[in-house]
């Protein structure tokens, strides 16, 4: 039994840009000011990207992204003051990225393309990254207002984000 | 079909989670926001859900049409919401171009233009589907099966050559019979009597002699033309190809005496044994089409031979032109055995494709020479009986075969014809 060539194809340029990817996290855990930092998520995402699109699995792509992920999280912590509009900006690159490589994916094994259903697809990412934004901001700008952390709240919010998780697997195993 | 979360639901989620516990336990609320655009996305692809249960219904129009013609097969995917990937298979196994399209109000409908389906009975109805809900969270995939057939007709033959009967029935039609009556051909003359219509009198002849001169014709009959097929298998590489042209053949020659207005009918003689009884009418010539489309080859050993056609599939005295290699022996023998009660017989032959003799080792080539001997002396056989065969030549018209079919056929006469 032979290997699927096209998700065999792309494997040598998608282990490379795996490898920078990581040597790009590695790189910004040394302290740095927010441009480089910034610079090198971006380079790690590309690669992201390239190897998503190399592989040709919507899994790999997925798995991919944890360099960035870790790299990003990594500088959240080493940070001295707060970063959240750049980890906003980071979670929005890493999800579109990602959208693009499996839509990109879809294209070239499956040979399916629609301008309309590409338009589509477009307009879904773009509205899911405007939402984001507009409640991301929204939230930051009323996070003044937030009451302080006690462990009773940690507890409660900690329950409502569980609650919510389980309501959303319910929903979903339904059908 | 069944539902199936895609890899954007599993990140969704485990991103949601991730950033969410991450985020309260670390106190970073950067954590969450890095993750908050799969977070917008899981709430949108749920809020966004209206897919139930969907509903496939496949058409193919027109469900009958001429080679080269096109057919538009469309599937309807009811109580749907988001991107409906499909794929139509055809019988043959062969993908059509992979379709997509939206569907907003519950409804999406896919759209195949088929132009290239060879002639037979084709099978539409296998549709590989796929939807993609709104967000692409959650994928439906199945396979649908439902039956619908394409009929798909060889191009209409233009073949000019009828072969004309020995026999005719007493019904008026195309073909000139040896009785005087109303008719085309000329036959005889004869003196002008009281009650001849005046557009019978041949003027010419009457005005070199003394008195009127009439003259008198052929009468025009139909006849029972039953077309014998021979569809059991032979090996070798150019058999389905050999018997693709007979059908074709048969085809063009059923359309050209039910033009002719004969009682045309049809027996399949071969590992399914198969008939039409003969009738008269372009309904009928549907009712052969729909037969020669269903028709195929089958490898069968059983000794198929006359006694499981029932009789009025072959009227007796009737017109029976075969198509047939000639190769098999049951076939042969069945042709005997109609000449022998009394039918009309006309065979045209289209001999297999031989290997070329310059490849030919000296063994094959006496072993070729012996089968061509062979095949000689069945003609001459089959000659002596009343039986005319005509070679069909690979890449010829069918109506060269025809018309040499006509020429031998003024040669011999069937049993019980003068």
């Amino acid at each position: 039994m032979s290997a699927d060539p096209r998700r065999t194809r792309g494997l040598v340029p998608a282990a490379a840009s795996l490898v920078v990817a990581g040597a790009t996290a590695v790189a910004i855990a040394i302290p740095a000011g927010h441009v480089r930092v910034a610079v090198s998520l971006v380079g790690a995402g590309l690669l992201t990207l390239a190897f998503a699109i190399g592989t040709r699995s919507e899994r790999v792509a997925a798995v991919a992204t944890i360099p960035v992920l870790s790299a990003a999280v990594l500088h959240i912590r080493m940070a001295d003051e707060s970063v959240a509009l750049w980890a906003l900006g980071v979670g929005c690159g890493w999800y579109v990225a990602t959208e693009l490589a499996w839509e990109s994916m879809t294209r070239s094994i499956e040979c399916r393309f629609e301008p309309a259903v590409a338009r589509r697809r477009a307009e879904e990412i773009v509205s899911v990254v405007a939402v984001t934004l507009v409640i991301a901001t929204a939230a930051l700008s009323a996070s003044s207002l937030a009451p302080p952390r006690t462990v009773v709240l940690e507890v409660a919010v900690t329950g409502l984000v569980l609650a919510a998780g389980a309501s959303a697997i319910r929903r979903l195993t339904r059908t | 079909m069944n539902p199936r979360g895609s890899g954007r639901l599993l990140v969704s989620v485990v991103a949601t989670f991730a950033g969410a516990i991450g985020a309260l336990f670390t106190g970073a609320i950067e954590i969450g926001l890095l993750a908050a655009p799969w977070t917008v996305l899981l709430a949108l692809g749920l809020a966004n859900r209206r897919t139930a249960d969907p509903h496939v219904v496949i058409r193919a129009m027109p469900g009958r049409v001429i080679v080269g013609d096109e057919v538009t097969v469309t599937a309807t995917v009811d109580g749907v919401a988001g991107t409906v990937y499909g794929t139509i298979r055809d019988s043959a196994g062969r993908a059509q171009t992979p379709l997509a399209t939206m569907a907003d109000a519950g409804e999406a409908t896919l759209r195949w233009p088929i132009d290239d389906l060879p002639w037979g009975t084709h099978d539409l109805g296998h549709l590989e589907v796929e939807i993609s809900e709104p967000y692409g969270l959650v994928r439906w995939r199945g396979q649908v099966d439902q039956p619908t057939p394409v009929r798909v007709h060889p191009s209409p033959g233009d073949a000019r050559q009828l072969l004309g009967p020995h026999r005719v029935r007493r019904t008026i039609g195309n073909h000139p019979s040896n009785a005087i009556g109303r008719g085309v051909e000329f036959a005889d003359l004869r003196a002008y009597q009281p009650g001849d219509a005046v557009r019978d009198i041949n003027w010419r002849v009457s005005a070199r002699s003394q008195g009127l001169w009439v003259s008198e014709r052929h009468s025009d009959r139909a006849t029972d033309v039953i077309l014998l097929l021979d569809s059991f298998i032979e090996e070798g590489t150019d058999a389905t190809q050999l018997f693709g042209r007979a059908v074709e053949a048969t085809m063009t020659i059923a359309e050209q005496h039910i033009g002719a207005t004969d009682r045309v009918g049809l027996v399949e003689l071969g590992g399914i044994v198969r008939w039409v009884d003969a009738r008269p009418g372009r309904h009928q010539l549907h009712r052969i089409v729909d037969a020669l489309l269903a028709t195929t080859q089958y490898d069968n050993a059983a000794d198929k031979d006359l006694t499981v056609i029932p009789p009025r599939a072959l009227p007796p005295r009737s017109f029976v032109i075969a198509l047939s290699p000639l190769t098999d022996r049951r076939f042969v023998d069945a042709l005997f055995v109609l000449a022998a009660r009394g039918h009309d017989i006309a065979v045209i032959e289209s001999p297999p494709a031989g290997t070329d003799v310059v490849d030919m080792t000296p063994e094959m080539r006496t072993g070729r020479r012996l089968w061509e001997a062979e095949r000689r002396m069945l003609r001459d056989r089959l000659t002596a009986t009343g039986v005319a065969t005509a070679p069909w030549r690979r890449g010829d018209h069918v109506d060269i075969a025809l018309a040499e079919l006509r020429r031998r056929r003024t040669l011999v006469r069937p049993v019980g014809v003068r």
